[in-house]
């Protein structure tokens, strides 16, 4: 047996490509910012505020956080900026300062550094602090209430809850081009369909997420609101209709392919992705609130381990 | 890694972004007088009522003294609720006094008017909106359809 092939493995010193988690951090940020631009121009200075104090008091969070626990600096990787961003898409433009300094404290805190910072956090950070927020001022996230000032060029509703509430007729003067292009009430960084579909190819090109989350997601959302639909079409609307609204698709390439609390493997990435979208249409369709991302991607996050369970069998075991 | 020039652009972006925010908050500007919509929030379920869309004239063209009905001749459009609401003390709203039409109690003054005239607010709106929609046979009369069950 002494003569039996080995794995080889190279001693240091490694070459390294030069990549960081900055890196992966800052391409996350420019997939988003087509999305979010729209939003400010649709939205104004109040958009552009959201924005930037939740980017920027997420950092001093987290700079706080480091400080307070005697760590070294961690703000460099940018994941916390990443995670002020996406918390901001998600914000209507007339989020009150403190909400959003709250919020970003939420998803730093609570969400990533009580799990031991980045890589250990169990949940999407952001998908924490927005549910928080939800269950503790939900005025926040009515968008009709929120943009009530608001008079832009498009049907002045918010999609999901005139479809929750009136059925289908409320949302037959909404075309899918509107949606596609942004003409929708929502967050500031999620209503610009198109946008977020660029950016999110831009990630799966460049590899920094995972292609089989992002699609297993959204194909889950489109044949669960098929079936909803065929069912029952004067209650339930179509499924391109549930894609491009709410926070779909910030869901599916933004937030639930945060690395540390999805899959490794390919299978357990395509059952993690197809039960968040599978959930998302059923909370939307039979739950209370008229969008169930972030529950559906907290819920994914929290079957996670399961899933991981499912990988090749060791060899030789 | 943590080196100070790695740490630079980081504090920078921070500090450049809290200052964007504190311009945009500080310089945001207050909603219309003329509300665009409104929010009624009541224990039946909230009703969002487009104020824009009944008054402008690609919408239901109504004129404002449809609505805001008293008096006839005002110039301002007063909130329904500041005379539709019957103080605890049984006098009259400050509202009615101070316009110089009636006195402290209802009665001194050029018109005489009674509190047991006044109907609180949210039945001044419904009676006002549904007896609208009613006559024109258009705009929702069914509460469902103005109250929503599901909000966010
Ligand atoms: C279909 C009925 C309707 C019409 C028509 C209408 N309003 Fe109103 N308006 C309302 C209601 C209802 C309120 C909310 C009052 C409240 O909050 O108690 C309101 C509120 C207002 C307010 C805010 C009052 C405050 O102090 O909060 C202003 C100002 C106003 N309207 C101006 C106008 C003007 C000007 C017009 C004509 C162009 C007009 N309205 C036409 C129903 C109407
Ligand atoms: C400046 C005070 C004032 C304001 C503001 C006001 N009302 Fe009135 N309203 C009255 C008075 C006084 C009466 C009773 C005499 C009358 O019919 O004019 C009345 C009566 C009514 C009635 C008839 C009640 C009934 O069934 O007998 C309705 C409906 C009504 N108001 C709706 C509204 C609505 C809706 C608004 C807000 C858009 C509003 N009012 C604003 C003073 C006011
Ligand atoms: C003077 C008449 C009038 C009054 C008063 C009025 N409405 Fe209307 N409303 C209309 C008409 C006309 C429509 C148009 C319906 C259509 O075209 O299908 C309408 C439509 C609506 C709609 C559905 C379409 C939309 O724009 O959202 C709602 C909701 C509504 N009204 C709420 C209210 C509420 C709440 C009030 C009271 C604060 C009110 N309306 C008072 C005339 C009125
Ligand atoms: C045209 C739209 C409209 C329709 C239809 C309507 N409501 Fe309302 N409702 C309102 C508005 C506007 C208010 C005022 C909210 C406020 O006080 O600010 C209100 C208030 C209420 C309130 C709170 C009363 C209070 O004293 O605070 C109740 C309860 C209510 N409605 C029940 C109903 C019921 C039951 C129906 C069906 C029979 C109904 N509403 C139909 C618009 C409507």
């Amino acid at each position: 047996m002494l003569n039996q092939k080995k794995f080889i493995v190279s001693h240091a010193p490694f070459c390294h490509d030069g990549s960081r988690i900055s890196e992966r951090s800052y391409h996350t940020m420019f997939a988003a910012l087509p999305a979010i631009i729209l939003g400010i121009c649709q939205y104004g200075a109040p958009a552009m505020g959201v924005v930037a104090l939740a980017i920027s008091s997420a950092m001093l969070w987290e700079l706080a956080f480091n400080r307070v626990a005697k760590q070294p600096v961690s703000i460099g990787d940018g994941n916390a900026a990443v995670i002020g961003l996406l918390f901001g898409m998600l914000m209507p433009a007339t989020m009150p300062w403190w909400g959003v300094v709250i919020g970003t404290m939420l998803a730093i805190v609570v969400g990533k550094q009580i799990f031991g910072g980045i890589g250990g956090n169990p949940f999407s950070p952001v998908a924490v602090a927005i549910a928080i927020m939800m269950l503790s001022w939900k005025g926040f996230f009515d968008f009709d209430e929120m943009l009530c000032s608001y008079e832009l060029d498009f049907a002045m509703i918010y999609p999901l809850t005139a479809l929750k509430n009136f059925g289908t007729d409320a949302i037959s003067a909404i075309s899918t081009g509107d949606l596609l292009m942004g003409r929708q009430v929502g967050g500031i960084g999620s209503t610009f369909g198109l946008g977020l579909i660029i950016g999110g190819l831009y990630l799966i090109i460049r590899g920094f997420i995972r292609w089989e989350i992002s699609v297993s997601f959204l194909v889950g959302v489109f044949v669960t609101a098929l079936l909803f639909n065929i069912s029952d079409s004067a209650k339930y609307a179509g499924p391109v209709f549930h894609i491009f609204t709410g926070y779909t698709l910030v869901g599916a390439f933004f937030l639930a392919t945060d690395d540390s609390s999805s899959p490794v493997n390919c299978i357990p990435m395509f059952l993690y992705g197809l039960l968040g979208g599978v959930m998302t249409v059923l909370i939307r369709n039979l739950g209370v609130y008229a969008d169930g991302v972030i529950f559906a991607i907290l819920v994914i996050n929290l079957v996670n381990p399961i899933f991981d369970k499912i990988r090749p069998k060791a060899l030789g075991k | 890694m943590n080196s100070k020039k790695d740490l630079l652009l980081p504090y920078c972006l921070a500090g450049i972004l809290l200052v964007v925010s504190v311009l945009c908050y500080a310089g945001a500007a207050e909603p219309p007088e003329e509300p665009v919509r409104q929010m009624f929030e009541c224990v039946a379920g909230k009703v969002l009522f487009t104020h824009n869309i009944h008054t402008s004239e690609s919408g239901y063209d109504i004129a404002c003294a449809d609505c805001h009905h008293h008096p006839e001749d005002a110039e301002d459009s007063l909130a329904c609720g500041k005379c539709h609401n019957l103080p605890e003390d049984g006098n009259f709203p400050q509202v009615c006094s101070s316009q110089a039409c009636h006195g402290p109690d209802g009665d001194a003054g050029e018109i005489e008017i009674e509190v047991s005239d006044m109907v609180k607010k949210a039945d001044a709106l419904h009676d006002q909106c549904i007896g609208c929609h009613k006559e024109n046979e258009a705009g929702p009369e069914e509460c469902a359809s103005c109250h929503v069950k599901y909000s966010f």
